[in-house]
């Protein structure tokens, strides 16, 4: 799956969870308080899911999902093998 | 619920129902008055595989799917809602450890774990702290090679009963450093304390966690600083959920077959008191709730299994819906039972205790009703515009 298609697929999930119609694929969806307390999991399931990756501990780093183009360079990486 | 079952499924439910009829059913009255649960009848179900039931096998779990740790439950919490919430946090401690554990904490634990050896619990909440997680003020100070632990934890379900336990609290008072440590019951500077008198489950030594200047390994550290309360403590809670929602589910289940076989013989005026029609509504609601929750906790197992993004939206769901009917319908059962049911020898006065807890552990109703508020909110209105109804 290409770059840009993974991307695609991050934004239209973070939008179906988040309150606002567009996103900024830079805007740290965290911080600034979008989502709920159960979206970090719903995340973590939404990326092992659909990209078939593994998150363990070793992948526990903010900034793999503080915004979309992070998530996305998160899961190309894990999807390369380069993050074990 | 059982017509909705795979064949596997049904068979443990037969299963998990022989097994509680004979070392559960006859008993639990006498430990919610001993406000005890004795080791006996958990070294039973550690012998019957229960212990470690949703665990793989390599670490010697049966590798239950999600529906059939749900009907276990069920089962379980139709006789003591008590021994269901050992199988809740134990279960909690154990996925924990086997989602974020390194190789060494799940070598070191789950085996012993799954064996039934070693029991789990999981300490979240703080006098001050409980819904609010992010409340909590327990603080963990590194030294070279130790975490030093200081403050307290509060209603801590197995606190009494338990060897080890998954703390939370804050790296170096750093809100930030939010983090979970493993904590064995005999670590120097714990002080467990058994809390009595509690209206719900009566036996499971609820306890409060005195940490004065408590000493560990650094190894015991679960994960990585900075995500205890994002990550590990809503995955926890995500299957403590999955109990309560299924031990609802048992408890109006037995309110169902209490309150049938009863207004199926007893009579009043000369008829059988389920030719009154106010009875015939209340059993007509408590079976259309039962089907109802049913269908919910089935559904959010399903999701769970097949990884679903939204399972753990789900799974709340059932827990808020079935929590909420088994409160009601205890409330009816003791009423239809009338002085039998007002009576602590009779299950259904336990239900009616119970209940009330359900409606408050893992996450309070009041909780989840912020959560799904603005999910229900948000999914409506995003329907809305994309079907051009809305404005934006």
């Amino acid at each position: 799956m290409e770059h840009n298609s993974i991307a695609e697929k991050i934004n239209k999930y973070v939008l179906d969870s988040v309150n606002i119609d567009r996103i900024d694929f830079d805007m740290d969806i965290f911080e600034e308080g979008l989502v709920s307390s159960l979206f970090a999991i719903e995340l973590m399931t939404f990326l092992e899911k659909n990209f078939e990756i593994k998150i363990t501990t070793n992948d526990l780093d903010m900034n793999n999902y503080k915004c979309i183009n992070s998530i996305t360079e998160f899961v190309c990486k894990k999807k390369a093998g380069d993050l074990g | 619920m059982i017509g909705l079952l795979s064949r596997e499924q049904k068979e443990k439910y037969t299963e998990f129902g022989k097994f509680v009829q004979s070392n559960v059913q006859p008993f639990a009255w006498e430990w919610e008055i001993n406000e005890c649960i004795p080791r006996e009848v958990i070294d039973k179900c550690a012998e019957a595989g229960y212990m470690g039931g949703i665990l793989p096998e390599e670490f010697g779990g049966q590798g239950w799917d999600h529906l059939t740790y749900g009907v276990f439950t069920e089962v379980v919490a139709k006789a003591s809602t008590s021994l269901s919430g050992l199988f809740n946090v134990h279960t909690m401690v154990m996925k924990s450890i086997l989602k974020w554990g390194t190789e060494e904490q799940k070598q070191k634990w789950l085996p012993s774990m799954t064996q039934g050896k070693v029991l789990g619990a999981l300490a979240l909440t703080e006098p001050e702290a409980g819904s609010d997680i992010q409340g909590i003020t327990t603080t963990f100070t590194e030294t070279e090679d130790k975490i030093i632990i200081n403050g307290t934890k509060r209603w801590i379900t197995f606190g009494g009963l338990a060897d080890v336990f998954i703390v939370f609290g804050k790296m170096n008072g750093q809100d930030e450093k939010a983090t979970a440590v493993i904590v064995e019951k005999n670590a120097p500077g714990l002080n467990v304390v058994q809390i009595k008198n509690m209206i719900g489950f009566k036996a499971s030594a609820l306890a409060v966690l005195e940490f004065d200047n408590c000493e560990i390994s650094k190894e015991n550290v679960l994960a990585k600083p900075g995500f205890a309360l994002s990550h590990i403590a809503p995955y926890a809670l995500d299957y403590g959920r999955i109990s309560v929602a299924f031990t609802a589910l048992g408890i109006m289940r037995g309110c169902l077959e209490y309150c049938t076989s009863h207004v199926l013989k007893r009579k009043t005026f000369g008829e059988k008191l389920i030719s009154h029609s106010t009875i015939k509504e209340m059993i007509t609601k408590m079976g259309v709730d039962y089907e109802a929750a049913a269908h919910l906790c089935i559904h959010s197992c399903h999701d769970k299994e097949n990884h679903h993004p939204s399972s753990a939206e789900k799974v709340i769901i059932a827990k808020y819906f079935t929590t909420k009917a088994a409160r009601k319908h205890s409330d009816n059962a003791v009423q239809i039972l009338g002085a039998m049911g007002c009576n602590e020898s009779h299950p259904v006065a336990r239900y009616y205790r119970d209940t009330k807890t359900l409606e408050i552990i893992e996450g309070s109703n009041q909780i989840i009703e912020m959560i799904l508020g603005n999910s229900f909110a948000r999914k409506y209105r995003s329907s809305e515009i994309k079907a051009g109804l809305g404005s934006k």
